[in-house]
């Protein structure tokens, strides 16, 4: 048996944003989750986090430090020492869609920060002209605060409607 | 259901504990995804010598998103050679061999990083990458393959690998690629770019979804 753990699943269709609550708890310390985005329109897909009380994290305490791959040029640097979203897990343009794993570790530690690891490949229209161009990204994150974190908050740069799926898995460690 | 004890006094409970699952029980828990592992293996491939690893069975239509491994490839010939997927829209009678487009980062421990790119290329191709046959140069991996089963999205990959690609040289890679055409894909094949021929092992898996 793997230890690997399905613990929610959530979607959404023509929203803006997407939420997922009480998914992190003491029961796992790192947590995968399969994220899906697909819009019409342009927009990167951003997360935010949510702590114990409910509520959203929009702080600029999320750092964050990405390589973003294109098949079409120059590679390039995105980050942040003060941002108040997690940003580019990933995105979409002309409903080709946007696909990312995230790691996610340590989010009910509170004597830790809440790190995150992700990687995502999706397409977007660079130049409106309805042609299709790829990139992926690498991306490290964390968010600089000791709260308890017991969700996830899925939102967009630019505020489009979108379709999100997002699965949260917990791995699981069992005594030796 | 009081899920984990047997008898007719059975607490009312629906967390997780330590008793006794009946048979019921784990039929009920499998359908809400809260029983048993969910990194579910669909098939591995211990292979020798051989052109090409092909999956042709991969339950396209109960994952979305599905993860490959491999470990330990060796590679035939001492060459420099890629790895590589193809995706098949037959059942593996045939494989795409054209209209991908990759984006890949690597980087050695003894020599540059670099880009890798394309959009136009015959496979996802750059997954990693030997050049030596010894049976401790070998190639270490993991990719994701998401829609694989879905008609109307085009299928993308992302990836990570690392190699002792020479006897001075690691290498990683990392980045993604995708077959830009919205069709069910319903096998894989993995090859090397240079035609060397494959050892190792390889396993496909699909991610639990309810």
């Amino acid at each position: 048996m793997s230890a690997l753990r399905l613990i929610n699943e959530t979607s959404a269709s023509s929203v803006t944003t997407m939420s997922v609550t009480d998914v992190f708890t003491s029961d796992f310390d790192i947590y995968k989750i399969t994220l899906y985005s697909e819009s019409a329109l342009e927009q990167e897909t951003h997360i935010r986090l949510i702590n114990s009380s409910g509520s959203i994290i929009t702080a600029t305490n999320y750092n964050y430090a990405q390589l973003f791959l294109r098949s079409y040029s120059a590679f390039s640097e995105v980050r942040s020492a003060g941002d108040s979203i997690l940003r580019l897990i990933t995105g979409s343009e002309d409903n080709y869609g946007g696909n990312a794993v995230v790691w996610v570790f340590n989010p009910t530690n509170t004597s830790s920060y809440t790190f995150i690891l992700s990687q995502m490949s999706r397409g977007y229209d660079l130049n409106n002209t309805n042609a299709f161009n790829y990139n992926s990204n690498k991306n490290i994150g964390v968010l600089k605060d000791t709260t308890a974190i017991t969700g996830f908050h899925i939102l967009n740069n630019t505020s489009v409607t979108a379709n999100y799926e997002a699965r949260t898995y917990g791995l699981r460690v069992d005594n030796g | 259901m009081a899920y984990g004890y047997l008898g007719q006094n059975a607490p009312n409970q629906t967390v997780s504990n330590s008793g006794v699952f009946d048979i019921s029980d784990v039929a009920s828990l499998e359908k809400q995804g809260k029983f048993g592992g969910s990194l579910e293996l669909i098939e591995e491939q211990t292979v020798s010598g051989v052109s090409a690893v092909d999956f042709t069975s991969i339950k396209e239509n109960k994952y979305d998103v599905h993860k490959i491994e491999w470990n330990d490839l060796i590679i035939g010939t001492a060459i420099g050679n890629y790895l590589q997927l193809r995706f098949s829209n037959n059942g593996g009678t045939s494989y795409i061999a054209s209209g991908y487009q990759v984006a890949m980062q690597y980087g050695g421990s003894n020599a540059s990083f670099g880009e890798l790119k394309s959009t136009s290329t015959n496979s996802i191709t750059y997954l990693s990458y030997s050049a030596d046959t010894t049976s401790n140069a070998n190639q270490n991996g993991y990719l994701y393959l998401y829609n694989l089963g879905n008609s109307s999205k085009y299928s993308f990959l992302t990836n990570q690998s690392f190699s002792q690609s020479t006897s001075t040289i690691a290498f990683f890679y990392f980045g993604g690629g995708v077959l830009p055409t919205a069709e069910t894909h319903n096998a894989v094949q993995l090859l090397l770019s240079n035609g060397a021929t494959i050892s190792g092992t390889f396993k496909i898996y699909g991610l639990k979804q309810l």
